[in-house]
């Protein structure tokens, strides 16, 4: 098999990066060993939501600048960065994901947990606020799916009502779901959002909705809708004859599903080519460029490419491999940029800033790996493998993806 | 459960200081014999020693070769609480190995001491033990098959303190003693202070029982009497599945690392044994070096244990005791101490039981007993030999028609025939919070309101949600949700919802790398990132 370009992966970084190349007219495959950190999804795009100290970031592409040198960021630099995230929103759009906000200034997510999170980009029917002390609604209906419990409604009317707003809880019984209910560990949010692709339920949902929500300006529904790019976001805001917003629900996430499926499509249609089910093993590599790769999918076959994307992920995604005696990057034996003892990997605190969270496979500039030190021409990295940061700190672990990965696709 | 009347404002016979398996024995046995019954504890019920061991129903094999009156009181506890306490003690049997490198010899001395013990001791062909036990290491030379058991200590204790209350006994979680009542050489009470409102209130008895672990020699000594106690920490590790079936010990001297306990879902591998002073025994934590000795060891008798995702790493304390009369501490005895503070040192109306082992809980709480009674001229016998503990005194009831037999099962498990108490009325309640230990909301409610919960970690102990592979990443949100509704405010139980993942995060800590850390960082990009949750939102 011989494509132009290989991308490893296929999260957000993975896809990004093939939509862009296969738009460029490159023969693309992507290697797809499963499922992706999309599945932990809040329908956002954190460009980057603090700084290095901590401080929250109102306008993102300002603060890069203040970046240290071995961020993502500052290794593509102010411009590209500014250029990238202009990008991604008419890309994205392409897909038919529409997105509320732009890189000119953050806006707030709601969590699962009714806590506000900077974010750059908010898929375009989920709750927001420009305001960190109000939302833009007085009164809601917050509705949750009686048996439901990955939505914390608890919690979400909680915070609505500390942001002022009048939050009238319905706890809306299906009928169906209590069905659902009779295997006991089935009433995930994808379950739930299997249901609603039943018009039957859909029908009965938006009727009740419609009967218990009162006066509410808006009604908020748990993410349970639009899985596998599926339109029943639209329909249950057709029926309800109302505003209705989203608000993630726990893992695992309906808003990934939408947003895979969607670039997924949008791949297919620039051409690009999927190989599901691939564990890539190795590589070999001669003169410091990747020849090919080999993958237990397909065995005795060489896959041929010119140029070879690494976007495996952390360590949660096994991008990276861990053990007592260190980390490893287990494809290429890429280097990686650690501390030595196992130690000073991690801290006390769970909430502290880990370093293990800044691990991750060191490049050049232009985001070539490097094994031995000799910078590899035809390989690069991105995503959350790169070391150099911390996505949780700093609330740029999907804009990093995004940034890296269209970067790379320009480069090429 | 509210207790219905001022608890400060009753008359008792005897407070119990500590909420531990020894203290809610006490309070049981207490209780059984009429006495009213005043049970405090400081923070939660098994949050000491108690809560932090390897739920090992030894059969005194262990002890059998160095300590033979431990090894006689221990086989003696053992067949006792397989009676009694029957829904908290799964019947494993347990295996002492000799490998390669081990000395053959050690293994006619053992059997010869188990014998002598009255423990059933049977030596069987290596080849058969490698066929019961698949996970043994098949290079063994010898294997002897002995009556173990693995127990769960958290339902344990629970029982006791249903059958303490259940005879009248009021147990106060989170309430510490501050100040012993001291009037004429005598305790007569004790001032106390609520960890959770800061309230301070006074109990008065004419006896007080100091059940407090390791800590007992700190409530001694707020009555002017020294204990000297040498806490040994204990460190043990959890494995992500249940590796062996049967416990697996080492055929030689007690060392590190040296036995394997099943427990439900999970293995335990422990344990290491290390002085620490005093001070530090409220911040234990698992050092590099201890959790690289229990590998070392516990891979050499169940190789899988290499390549088995270890959970998280935790330490208790044992409370060891002194004798009297070797103040340097050298002969150290592992059995039960159970000290007249009057005859002792001229302290009336005050006594400290401690030493022992969680086997040897019911036994403890015995001597103590008889002895309060003898002190407030309370005659009765002891009954807890016989009488069998709630959720062991009837036969659990059947699989109803609309419940869910994988979550009744695990119900059983846990609370025996008081599973009958867990209402599955809706739909609701059936579904499941904790998909790996399959807790579902019924059983949750239940806890919530019958078993002394205000917080995750309380809910985690009777329940054992949180506890299993996944360490709470999906099913501690979950719970959450259910304090919320349960009436708790939602900045406080989010509050709490951060110090319960950052207490599993402790415990995983030691052991972060490979899957460990991978887990980690999937919880932590859930909570933190997905979530939005930090330490902000704890206190």
């Amino acid at each position: 098999m011989r494509y132009d370009v290989i991308v490893i992966g296929g999260g957000m970084s993975a896809i990004s990066c093939g939509i862009a190349l296969a738009a460029n007219g490159k023969n693309v495959a992507l290697m797809v060993k499963g499922q992706s950190k999309l599945n932990f999804s809040s329908g956002s795009i954190d460009l980057l939501g603090f700084d290095e100290q901590g401080n929250e970031v109102l306008r993102p592409l300002d603060a890069i600048g203040g970046l240290s040198p071995n961020h993502p960021y500052s290794k593509m630099g102010v411009s590209n960065v500014a250029h990238n995230s202009a990008m991604a929103p008419v890309i994205f759009s392409g897909a038919g994901l529409n997105f509320y906000g732009d890189s000119s200034h953050n806006h707030y997510r709601m969590t699962p947990m009714g806590l506000l999170r900077p974010s750059w980009l908010t898929l375009d029917n989920y709750v927001t606020t420009d305001d960190a002390n109000s939302l833009p609604w007085r009164k809601v209906a917050l509705v949750n799916i009686h048996g439901f419990l990955d939505f914390s409604a608890d919690f979400i009317a909680a915070a609505m009502t500390r942001l002022g707003c009048d939050c009238h809880m319905c706890d809306i019984k299906l009928g169906t779901v209590d069905k659902l209910t009779s295997n006991p560990t089935v009433m995930r949010s994808t379950a739930v959002a299997k249901l609603m692709q039943n018009d039957g339920v859909l029908n009965d949902l938006a009727r009740k909705i419609r009967s218990n929500m009162g006066d509410a300006e808006v009604v908020v529904l748990p993410a349970v809708f639009g899985l596998d790019g599926d339109d029943t976001a639209a329909k249950i805001a057709h029926q309800v004859k109302a505003p209705v917003k989203f608000v993630s629900t726990l893992p695992p996430s309906i808003a990934g599903s939408f947003l895979l499926s969607k670039l997924r499509k949008l791949f297919v249609k620039n051409g690009g080519t999927f190989l599901l089910g691939s564990m890539v093993k190795n590589g070999k590599i001669v003169d410091n460029r990747v020849v090919s790769v080999e993958a237990k999918n397909f065995p005795d076959q060489d896959i041929v490419a010119d140029n070879f994307v690494l976007a495996t992920g952390s360590f949660m995604s096994g991008g990276l491999q861990s053990s007592e005696e260190g980390i490893v990057e287990p494809i290429f034996g890429l280097d990686v940029d650690y501390v030595g003892k196992r130690g000073e990997w991690s801290k006390e605190c769970m909430f502290d800033a880990q370093p293990y969270m800044e691990f991750g496979v060191a490049t050049d500039n232009e985001f070539h790996a490097i094994k031995d030190g000799q910078v590899i021409e035809n390989l690069y990295a991105i995503g959350s493998i790169l070391s150099g940061h911390n996505s949780l700190k700093l609330a740029d672990d999907t804009g990093v993806a995004v940034m890296t990965a269209l970067q790379v696709a320009r480069q090429m | 459960m509210q207790e219905n009347n001022n608890p400060f404002t009753q008359e008792y016979d005897v407070i119990i200081i500590g909420g531990g398996i020894t203290g809610a024995g006490t309070a049981r046995d207490c209780a059984l014999r009429g006495l009213k019954v005043l049970l405090v504890e400081r923070f939660d019920f098994t949050h000491g020693a108690t809560g932090r061991n390897h739920g090992l129903l030894h059969s005194g094999a262990r002890y059998a070769v160095t300590d033979q009156e431990s090894a006689e009181e221990c086989i003696g506890e053992n067949m006792i609480l397989r009676q009694i306490a029957r829904h908290c003690i799964e019947e494993t049997d347990g295996l002492f190995v000799t490998l390669p490198d081990d000395d053959l010899a050690y293994q006619a001395t053992f059997v010869e001491a188990c014998l002598r013990a009255g423990i059933n001791a049977e030596i069987i062909d290596p080849a058969e033990a490698r066929m019961i036990e698949p996970s043994v290491n098949p290079t063994i030379i010898g294997a002897v098959r002995v009556p173990d058991a693995s127990i769960d200590p958290f339902t344990l204790t629970t029982a006791n303190l249903l059958d303490a209350r259940r005879y009248g006994a009021v147990a106060l979680t989170y309430h510490e003693v501050i100040e012993m009542i001291v009037e004429n050489a005598r305790v007569i009470g004790v001032k106390l202070r609520n960890n959770l409102t800061g309230e301070i209130s006074t109990a008065y008895a004419p006896v007080t029982v100091n059940a407090a672990g390791i800590w007992g020699t700190l409530i001694a000594k707020q009555a002017g009497i020294i204990i000297n106690m040498f806490p040994a920490k204990g460190s043990l590790l959890i494995f992500s599945r249940r590796v062996n079936n049967m416990v697996i010990n080492r055929c030689r001297k007690p060392a590190n690392g040296d036995i394997l306990v099943p427990d439900k879902i999970v293995s335990m591998l422990g344990t290491t044994s290390d002085r620490v002073p005093i001070t530090e025994i409220d911040n234990m934590r698992v050092t590099p070096e201890e959790v690289e000795i229990l590998l070392k060891e516990g891979v050499k008798m169940v190789p899988t244990l290499a390549r088995t995702r270890i959970l998280r790493a935790y330490a208790g304390v044992r409370p060891l005791v002194a004798s009297d009369d070797d103040p340097s501490g050298r002969s150290i005895s592992r059995g039960i101490v159970c000290l007249d503070h009057k005859e002792r040192d001229g302290m009336d109306g005050f006594i400290t039981i401690t030493g022992g082992k969680l086997m040897t809980y019911r036994l403890m709480a015995e001597r103590a007993t008889d002895l309060v009674c003898q002190k407030i001229n309370k005659v009765g016998a002891c009954t807890t030999a016989i009488l069998p503990l709630p959720g062991s005194d009837e036969k659990a009831p059947k699989k109803r028609g609309h419940q869910h037999a994988v979550t009744v099962k695990a119900a059983q498990d846990r609370h025996g025939s008081l599973t009958k108490e867990i209402k599955e009325k809706s739909a609701e309640d059936k579904a499941m919070v904790c998909e790996c230990e399959h807790a579902s909301v019924g059983e949750m409610k239940y806890a919530i309101e019958k078993l002394h919960v205000s917080n995750l970690t309380n809910l985690r102990r009777r329940t054992r949600m949180g506890m299993g592979s996944c360490q709470g990443k999906l099913c501690a949100c979950r719970a959450a949700t259910l304090l919320c509704k349960a009436g708790g405010d939602a900045e406080a139980v989010l509050a709490d919802l951060a110090s319960f993942m950052n207490e599993r995060w402790k415990g995983m800590r030691p052991v972060a790398w490979g899957s460990t850390l991978s887990e980690a960082q999937l919880t932590t990009l859930i909570y933190e990132g997905l979530c939005g949750l930090n330490m902000n939102n704890s206190k």
